[in-house]
């Protein structure tokens, strides 16, 4: 037989019940809202720092190679720069050499007696020996355009380039396979770095990328936007992108005297 | 039967406790892991920049000891037989000199010390080698800097959670990629740079055309060089165009107006101010800025004249010159000859009073003392007016006869009227002295000297072609006249065959990882 003690004890239990039941509700609310915000401000930090490296990453990557070309371009909005090898097959590091106009180059094949003609993507020279194994190959000429490789080989003297050349030469320098091109353009909403011919997305969430054609001779000036990747806000209105500048001297192919 | 109730009230807070710190501490943990991992990732990109501040501090000091000569005693350099290492360098000789072939001078300069976050040391060492590179064109020798800085970088051995950072900054977590050798317990960020330094000569002739204001060209004439000291450059030591040179270079100080007018251009441009208009045919670089300061010229004063090194700014002692003559200028010569007979370091000297003209019909003569068959003689003569050769009037300079004319007004003459008997820019030398003055070369005839005229404008006309150089403050180049810049006046006048000066002739990184493939 149960005592009348316990019935009074069940009565003040749901009292107190639903004052818990109160009280967890305000209490699983707080941990909600704080969960919430603090997971919101965790991917703000996390947004933040993924921006912060990827910009950091652009303006190095683009910095390091301007720094090292031996030349660029600027063809619709992709910058094409031409770096040396630095490094031989075997993993040595090569010996720099002049070239006959006094240039410095790292390594490759070079002659000195290729002519080129106005408009003409034919190169020849007595002394190339051209042969099926270069095409493909970046060369280095004056008169033809940054980045332009052997596209076929007519024969041990004649070989046909990928663009044309912009005047009669005689006696012209000839670089084979010394360089590897290095460019950088926007792919959808990546940014992407290819050398030699394989692209490569080095960041993301990229709005926009614009690369400065002017004064090649001495400097590039590259804006690159990248979409904002935390988007709430409490307060109304769009948020905005952020841009970063890069400003590199391109140390080997402008005055430095 | 009685029930436990109170014993599972208990039990349950008990386990609600212990689930909710468990998923506490989850979170925190994970929080701290990202925190950390972000923290790490910076700290290796500050210090992978900033090694490559240390690396070009080091190649400074390398240039620094080529400039002034100077390797020791601080910071000390060393000299080691042998090839370029690829770990810090130990040993040697106390450097006294460049490296020879074969040979390599190192400097481990003192580490700096950095403050605040990141890594508190900036550790570096350089080595200046010949790298086998020939002596250039004028006979001096290049080098090759390489210098390394390091820098740690702060936190564990472990890459980027930025992954995309890893082709990019290639951080020593374990070993060092180019030596090898374990970095220890501290990862590093070693960044490597090659520079090749070539010698610089000071000669105001180590151009064809140097300009303080604007260059105008049209026609269908060039520019380009070659070399009257080497018969694969020239003919006879005369320009031959099948045997063009490509050091037809060209500078100005300021552009400004400046239109080469698709016209050749065998040589680098340089300029500073707007982008000079239509250099679709310059051959060469075309590079600004051009901030190099072109010297004034003067005339002479008691105590001093211009002697024969042209290069704009030696001159001698009046007192040491040879035989001193003066004579009233006008509308012709005021002698029909002279006979030249002072040497290199003791010229003659001459004043003319007033203007210096040989009219058409007339002759001027500048000769030799009979019997001094091959040898060389030199005279300076001093202008005060105007310098002026019209028609048929002409000058014969003989050919072993180097004469310098200082001019303190305008200069006409033409290739035909200055009959330059030894075909050498190097035995005819203009200063033209003032400002607002003018120089004009014209005819078919071939004219072969310098003019060092930075206060004059320069007009070289007709079909005839300008052998030499010129520094003016503008030129204009029209009708079918080539300029053909001799190089030999580089070594003959003011080039040095001991260098005192260096720049860079390339820059490079080595960000490379050959066992990766990545060669570049």
């Amino acid at each position: 037989m149960r005592s009348p003690t316990d019935l009074r004890e069940a009565g003040s239990s749901l009292v107190e019940i639903m004052m818990s039941i109160g009280c967890g509700a305000i209490i699983i609310a707080a941990v909600l809202t704080s969960g919430v915000a603090l997971q919101r401000s965790y991917m703000a930090v996390e947004g933040y720092s993924m921006a912060e490296g990827d910009q950091l990453r652009v303006q190095d990557y683009i910095a390091l190679d301007c720094r090292r070309a031996l030349s660029a371009a600027v063809v619709n909005n992709t910058l094409t720069l031409l770096v040396p090898k630095y490094y031989d097959a075997a993993g040595a590091a090569k010996t720099p050499t002049y070239t006959t106009n006094g240039a410095i180059q790292y390594s490759g094949r070079v002659v000195q007696d290729a002519v080129t003609t106005l408009s003409s993507s034919s190169v020849t020279s007595a002394t190339a020996n051209f042969t099926s194994a270069d095409v493909g190959k970046v060369v280095v000429i004056s008169n033809f355009a940054v980045g332009t490789t052997i596209s076929s080989v007519t024969n041990a003297t004649t070989a046909v380039l990928s663009s044309s050349s912009t005047a009669d030469g005689t006696a012209q320098s000839l670089q084979i396979d010394s360089s590897v091109i290095i460019s950088y353009y926007q792919s959808g909403t990546n940014f992407m770095r290819s050398v030699a011919g394989t692209a490569k997305a080095i960041a993301s969430n990229v709005d926009s990328f614009t690369v400065n054609p002017q004064d090649l001779s001495s400097s590039v000036t590259c804006s690159i936007t990248f979409a904002p990747r935390f988007v709430y806000l409490p307060g109304p209105g769009p948020v905005n992108g952020t841009t970063v500048f890069s400003n590199t001297f391109l140390r080997n192919a402008g005055a430095r005297q | 039967m009685k029930i436990s109730t109170k014993n599972r009230e208990e039990g349950s807070v008990l386990l609600i406790a212990f689930l909710t710190m468990t998923i506490l501490t989850l979170i925190c943990a994970v929080s701290l892991n990202v925190a950390s991992q972000n923290a790490n990732s910076t700290t290796q990109t500050t210090s992978w920049q900033q090694a490559l501040a240390g690396a070009e501090a080091a190649a400074d000091q390398a240039m620094n000891a080529l400039n002034t000569t100077t390797w020791g005693p601080t910071p000390q350099w060393y000299t080691v037989t042998g090839t370029l290492p690829t770990t810090q360098p130990t040993g040697g000789t106390a450097a006294n000199g460049p490296p020879g072939a074969g040979q390599y001078n190192y400097c481990i300069p003192t580490p700096m010390t950095l403050a605040g976050e990141a890594s508190n040391t900036m550790s570096m060492w350089v080595t200046v080698d010949t790298a086998g590179l020939p002596v250039n064109s004028s006979g001096l020798q290049g080098y090759r800097i390489r210098a390394v800085g390091s820098v740690g970088a702060p936190g564990p051995a472990r890459v980027s959670n930025q992954k995309l950072d890893n082709d990019l900054r290639k951080i020593a977590l374990i070993t060092d990629r180019m030596s090898g050798q374990s970095v220890g317990t501290q990862p590093m960020a070693t960044r490597r740079i090659e520079l090749i330094a070539v010698p610089v000569t000071r000669s105001i002739w180590a151009r064809g055309i140097s300009l303080k204001s604007y260059v105008n060209m049209s026609g269908g004439g060039s520019v380009d060089s070659f070399d009257s000291s080497n018969s694969f450059k020239s003919t006879n030591g005369l320009y031959d165009v099948t045997k063009r040179q490509n050091h037809g270079e060209i500078a100005t100080v300021n552009s400004t107006g400046s239109d080469l007018r698709s016209t050749y251009v065998y040589g680098d441009v340089q300029y500073s101010g707007p982008a000079i208009k239509n250099t679709t045919n310059v051959q060469g670089k075309i590079s600004t800025p051009f901030a190099a300061t072109i010297p004034a010229t003067v005339d002479p004063t008691t105590s001093t004249w211009w002697d024969n090194s042209h290069d704009g700014v030696q001159q001698q002692s009046y007192f040491n010159g040879g035989n001193y003559t003066s004579y009233s200028g006008g509308g012709s010569p005021p002698v029909s000859s002279i006979t030249v007979n002072g040497s290199s370091s003791s010229p003659d000297l001459i004043k003319i009073n007033g203007d210096f003209t040989v009219p058409g019909g007339q002759t001027f003569a500048l000769t030799r003392p009979g019997g001094s068959s091959g040898t060389q003689k030199y005279v300076t003569i001093w202008v005060t007016g105007k310098f002026t050769t019209s028609g048929s009037g002409v000058i014969n300079q003989d050919a072993n006869v180097h004469v310098v004319w200082i001019v303190d007004g305008d200069i006409t003459t033409s290739g035909g009227s200055y009959n330059n008997q030894s075909g050498l820019a190097g035995s005819v030398a203009f200063v033209g002295v003032g400002t607002s003055h003018k120089i004009t070369v014209s005819g078919s005839a071939n004219f072969i000297g310098t003019m060092n005229a930075p206060g004059f404008d320069a007009t070289i006309s007709g079909t005839g072609s300008y052998s030499g150089a010129i520094i003016a403050n503008s030129l204009t180049i029209s009708g079918g006249a080539g300029f053909h810049y001799d190089e030999a006046l580089l070594l003959a006048y003011g080039g040095s065959s001991s260098s005192s000066n260096f720049a860079y002739a390339s820059w490079f990184e080595d960000n490379s990882a050959p066992t990766r493939g990545q060669t570049y």
